[in-house]
């Protein structure tokens, strides 16, 4: 029975994927912007990046290479928690406020996964995503990282720890929606955190690895990540802590969303 | 619960937590909730097929009622069933049992064509694919909508758009259909066509729960009314009923040669409805109708009579005056 509900969900999420193919090729013109920005965003930072290694060796612990890979790291969690996580849940503000929020409940499939899949652009988010990847990727001399296949797997466990930890973090910006009928300010506020990435982690003061934990975790997703990756700092402590507050907030999320479809009162007809 | 019961509510209720400062720093700082009661204690039973009309003015509890009906909202107390399942916790098996129109609600994608849209809904509703193209077909044709099935919904007018909306919210063949001003701001051609599709409903033993405010999508489908207000259910009971208390009065529609008699004059034979230019609408028993006009015409000449029964707008408002 599970193992059906799930094929049927999975079904749904495809054809949904499928009608946003088709929704996102019918305004071709709308994503160049998307694609341009992004390409401007990552010529200039590379350009920056490069003058500023070029006077000094070494920023807090990271070399030019290293520093291209943490720049690699942070475009990777950026489109994927913008592009995955929170269009789902201004998707979600709009359709709570206005009201199309009732359409999606009564649809005979897990919310969450129809929300996702009804939100998430692929065309869009690989349009953007691969060049901003693929010059990054270029900039970085592979053979010259020091990694290991251990230290690449406790990274891949930080960072999807982090997703699950943003996963909260960014319904909690949205949650006011269902409380108070809007919150689509409190969820731009999110952006500021995609600023704060660039860090060097183990060089950051203790309280911002603990607020990373919980109010930045695009912070650990990045910051964290390459440095359990390039086995700079504590590893061990990253890895546990960060484990550990993903699966208490990821108890906290399952709260939260049983709390708001409790409180949901639909916009009026 | 009897076995052809459809919807089965016991003292339904639902209450909502709304801001009640008037000064706008006192409301952010210090915000103050005010309870308001949008339905109180409801009892209704509806059995499998009837086509009910829910009916009360704004904001006396119908779409809150409708609301939590579907599972959309949760009730704050009482007993709910529909089909047997308690539809907030939001069973599949149930939500593939009913649909939901809702006139100023779009749940096709505007981007794209409606057979697109039907696309995704047949694999929402994992309708066999032999049944989704014969089902699709019968309803466009019903419809008169086939020739729009692939055009770009935000190029079709209001008309077609609805009825493709409709199309939408029944090509699963669900047992319920509850239907929230389904006519709203159609032609009279487009009005009377989505009608006669919903008696086509009702004859295949479809249950219907229609919201509207336009009297006729009411006579024209439903045989019961459920009137509500102030969160009460005041009137349930068939639609001959509601209207037989107000079978012995009749109005009189009357056109002057020249202007009407001033509304006091009028209002010494009958109750006035209108009274504007030449024209003066007057109700009265049905046996003392014709001497009222006769009445009237000795010191007003008429030029045009029609005698008409009490429209179903006047006899629904009538009973919300009359609910305290």
């Amino acid at each position: 029975m599970r193992k059906l509900r799930i094929k049927h969900t999975l079904r749904v999420v495809l054809a949904s994927q499928k009608e946003q193919i088709r929704s996102e090729t019918a305004f071709l013109a709308n994503f160049w912007a998307d694609v341009l920005t992004a390409i401007i965003y990552v010529v200039t930072q590379t350009v920056f990046i490069d003058l500023l290694f070029r006077r000094a060796g070494l920023i807090a612990g990271y070399s030019r290479n290293d520093f291209f890979f943490l720049m690699f790291v942070n475009q990777f969690t950026y489109f994927s928690t913008t592009r995955l996580l929170a269009l789902p849940m201004f998707l979600l503000v709009d359709s709570v406020r206005f009201g199309h929020f009732d359409l999606m409940m009564l649809r005979p499939v897990p919310l969450r996964a129809y929300l996702y899949a009804r939100a998430i652009k692929p065309i869009s988010t690989l349009l953007a995503a691969v060049p901003s990847l693929l010059i990054f990727g270029a900039m970085i001399d592979w053979s010259r990282l020091n990694i290991g296949l251990s230290s690449v797997i406790l990274g891949i466990i930080v960072w999807i720890s982090g997703y699950f930890i943003f996963r909260t973090f960014i319904f909690a910006l949205a949650y006011p929606v269902f409380t108070e009928g809007d919150a689509t300010d409190s969820l731009s506020g999110f952006f500021w955190t995609a600023s704060m990435n660039q860090m060097p982690y183990q060089n950051l003061p203790q309280f911002m690895k603990v607020l990373s934990l919980f109010i930045i975790p695009t912070l650990l997703m990045t910051a964290g990540t390459v440095a359990v990756i390039l086995m700079k700092g504590t590893s061990a402590t990253i890895v546990v802590s960060s484990v550990a507050a993903s699966l208490l907030l990821s108890i906290v999320f399952k709260i939260m969303w049983k709390r708001a479809l409790n409180n949901y009162s639909s916009a009026s007809s | 619960m009897k076995s052809n019961t459809a919807i089965s509510v016991e003292k339904l209720s639902k209450e909502f937590r709304l801001r009640g400062n008037r000064h706008i720093l006192s409301g952010i700082f210090r915000p103050e909730w005010q309870t308001a009661t949008a339905v109180s204690e409801v009892d209704i039973a509806i059995a499998s097929g009837e086509a009910v009309a829910f009916l009360g003015p704004n904001g006396a509890g119908k779409t809150t009622t409708t609301k939590m009906l579907t599972g959309l909202i949760k009730p704050t107390s009482g007993q709910l069933h529909v089909l047997g399942y308690s539809p907030f916790e939001r069973n599949y098996a149930f939500l593939k049992k009913i649909g939901l129109v809702m006139g100023n609600k779009a749940g096709l994608n505007w981007d794209l064509s409606a057979r697109q849209s039907f696309e995704l809904l047949q694999k929402l509703y994992e309708i066999p694919i032999s049944a989704y193209h014969g089902r699709v077909k019968e309803l466009t044709e019903l419809l008169q909508v086939s020739h729009v099935l692939d055009s770009q919904v935000r190029k079709l007018s209001l008309g077609e758009r609805m009825k493709l909306e409709l199309i939408g919210a029944i090509l699963h063949d669900p047992e319920i259909l509850f239907l929230d001003e389904p006519t709203i701001g159609l032609d009279i051609s487009s009005k009377r066509n989505v009608r006669k599709f919903l008696s086509y409903l009702h004859e295949q033993g479809k249950t219907l729960l229609l919201t509207s405010h336009d009297m006729d999508d009411i006579v024209e489908v439903c045989d019961r009314a459920l009137v509500i207000n102030h969160g009460r259910i005041i009137f349930d009971d068939s639609m001959d009923k509601l209207s037989h208390q107000y079978s012995n009065i009749r109005y009189a529609r009357l056109e002057f040669v020249d202007a009407s008699p001033n509304r006091s004059f009028a209002e010494k034979y009958g109750e006035v409805l209108e009274a504007k230019g030449n024209k003066l609408v007057i109700g009265a028993d049905k046996k003392q109708i014709m001497k009222v006009i006769a009445t009237i015409s000795d010191k007003y000449p008429i030029q045009d009579v029609a005698i008409e029964r009490v429209p179903l707008e006047l006899i629904i408002e009538d009973l919300y005056t009359k609910t305290p």
